[in-house]
């Protein structure tokens, strides 16, 4: 193969301006410091976004966009769209069929209380109503508005959900918001071998654990270890030359990490090799792989971040390098992470999916699929089935319920996955809460033929 | 603490100087602009809310590729399965040679064209590119042979290794 073939052929590859445009936009954003607080009302402080306004022309991207025009693109990507919004229906479809009553978890000044979990086989929609009090944490509340979940033990190699939408309604009073979260968890069958967060095929989700775990990347705490003290316990190894994790001799530290969840990660070593300080941790008890940062006390400012190494040859030890240059900055440095909840809740909920009678469909108008099967939740419509020409993407790319007041309304499919031999499945998202009773049709389009399936 | 104004004049100076880099990766991996664009916005993105400190221009580049990387094998894991996603067809090239060249590395199985591309394109080192993908370097070394073999096999030529 010839290298300068290839990078001439990849040469023709370029990010378009509008690409750059969007990621220039969204990072003047998330730089404004008081987003978190007035997301909702579009309140981002005007110094700040004149600056990066300015900056946007600089870099001679494509035409300027209207200040408003900009924050509303913005908002509406990450939160609401006029299809997610729960209107009254919706909110009183979770009070009555899954109202759930868990404690609620406060900090820094934001209390979460989950109002309602609701179910299918693809989809877990969780409502909850976010309360704050004065002087609360921005950061805190933000971490609150983007949690991850995960199902079943948090241990090494759990997958969380995929969170598709976030939503948070405005209320007249500013310190309440009522916020649903739409995760995936039947989405990861992928090339890269990885299993589902959750297989519903399998096993069911009541009685399972499910664990909101909420990252607030605006606060970092220490670990409660003494970074210079470690290194002299560990016996000052300084070494020159290579620095192969697995050429590394290992010390006998065994220095837990302070705070609550992560006590599993234990510190195994640490040395010194070429000007890098070299942290040895064994975090296999830990659900993931950590990120370790390292904080100057004096400033608070991070300087060093790693996401480690692991160790081809020595179980699973993780190495994280950082280039200090000299072992007396040690005593200025502190081990931190990123500041973590955990809200661990049982799930206990039916799941109130129907699969639709299809025996009796003729078929034969339909081109480019067969449809094997299709079930209906008030969450999500699923489909599956085999697929004879083009992708299943166009396939299932237009979906439609029609409601027996005769209106219509489009879904789209957010992905599809093989299931099994030539059988594609994919779950298409209503974004909220829908009583099936009303619906009177599925209506599946593709290479510009239609299949009704009717409802009950 | 930074400003504001200096973290977004940070960020404005990375995507300058590593747009193409980021995308053509992410190209790669995906095979489709509108993948890539996804792609592209998440490693930015992460670049501001993590805000890392580098020692050297080598180690900056490294860190976008690494987690360009990470973001592709992410959106493959919370996107559902897109094997059969078509390759955009739309990209001109000056020869028959090169568009033959990268149509073959496009039909190459996802874990084999990162390499490919982080090896011949990127210029990066066996050692390297493990380091970048976490794998074990045998497994990189392996993964290269395979895909010049089954290059071999399309494009009916004599190879030259990099």
């Amino acid at each position: 193969m010839d290298r300068n073939v290839y990078k001439s052929a990849f040469d023709n590859i370029e990010v378009s301006d509008k690409a750059v445009h969007e990621v220039i936009q969204k990072a003047a954003e998330i730089s404004s410091p008081k987003r978190c607080r007035r997301k909702h009302r579009f309140g981002v402080p005007v110094p700040a976004v004149v600056l990066l306004s300015i900056m946007i022309i600089t870099v001679s991207v494509s035409a300027a966009t209207g200040l408003t025009d900009i924050f509303s693109r913005y908002f509406s990507q990450l939160f609401t769209t006029e299809d997610a919004e729960f209107d009254n229906y919706s909110t009183e479809f979770i009070e009555k069929n899954a109202a759930y009553d868990f404690a609620p978890y406060s900090q820094n000044g934001v209390t979460m209380s989950i109002e309602g979990i609701i179910g299918d086989r693809n989809f877990l929609l969780l409502k909850s109503k976010l309360t704050t009090e004065a002087g609360y944490d921005e950061g805190t509340l933000a971490a609150f508005m983007n949690p991850e979940l995960y199902i079943g033990e948090l241990k090494k190699g759990i997958l969380p959900a995929t969170c598709l939408s976030n939503t948070v309604d405005e209320s007249r009073d500013p310190l309440v918001k009522s916020a649903a979260y739409l995760f995936n968890y039947d989405d990861v069958e992928t090339l890269l071998g990885k299993t589902a967060a959750f297989d519903y095929d399998k096993e069911t989700l009541s009685g399972k654990t499910a664990t909101l775990v909420i990252k607030n990347s605006n606060a970092y705490e220490p670990v409660g270890i003494d970074l210079a003290e470690a290194l002299k316990q560990s016996g000052e190894i300084s070494i020159e030359g290579s620095d192969d994790p697995n050429a590394l001799p290992l010390s006998k530290l065994s220095i837990p990490f302070s705070n609550d969840f992560r006590s599993s990660i234990v510190l195994k070593s640490v040395c010194f090799v070429n000007g890098k300080l070299v942290l040895v941790i064994d975090s296999s008890g830990y659900y993931e792989n950590p990120s370790i940062y390292l904080r100057d006390k004096i400033t608070n400012r991070i300087i060093y971040h790693c996401d480690g190494i692991l160790s081809a040859g020595k179980g699973s030890l993780e190495f994280y390098a950082f280039d200090i240059g000299d072992t007396d900055k040690l005593e200025n440095l502190e081990i931190v992470m990123p500041e973590e909840h955990h809200i661990s809740f049982p799930l206990s909920f039916a799941d109130n999916s129907k699969e639709l009678d299809i025996s009796g469909i003729d078929q034969s108008n339909i081109k480019g699929i067969t449809v094997e099967s299709v079930r209906i939740s008030p969450l999500s419509l699923n489909i599956e089935g085999r697929i004879h020409d083009g992708t299943p993407i166009v396939a299932y790319k237009n979906c439609s319920i029609r409601f027996k007041d005769n209106s219509v309304v489009k879904y789209t499919a957010n992905g599809y996955y093989h299931r099994k031999d030539g059988v594609y499945s994919t779950g298409v998202p209503f974004g909220k809460p829908l009583d099936t009773n009303l619906m009177d049709a599925v209506i599946i389009e593709c290479d510009q033929s239609k299949l009704e399936i009717p409802i009950n | 603490m930074d400003t504001v104004d200096e973290r977004a004049d940070t960020v404005l100076k990375m995507i300058e100087r590593y747009k193409n880099t980021v995308f053509r990766i992410a190209f790669a991996y995906c095979r489709n602009r509108s993948d890539a664009d996804d792609i592209f916005q998440e490693v930015f993105l992460r670049y501001l809310k993590a805000k890392p400190e580098f020692s050297s221009e080598e180690h900056q580049k490294a860190w976008f590729v690494r987690v360009t990387v990470n973001c592709c094998k992410k959106h493959f894991l919370s996107s559902w399965y897109r094997k059969t996603m078509p390759i955009d067809e739309d990209i001109s090239f000056e020869t028959a040679e090169q568009s033959d060249l990268f149509y073959a590395v496009m039909d190459l199985p996802v874990k084999y064209r990162i390499v490919v591309h982080l090896y011949y394109y990127e210029g990066y080192k066996i050692k390297q590119i493990a380091d970048m993908t976490r794998q074990k370097e045998t497994t990189v070394a392996t993964q290269l042979q395979r895909a010049r073999q089954l290059l071999k096999a399309r494009l009916k030529e004599e190879l030259i290794y990099g």
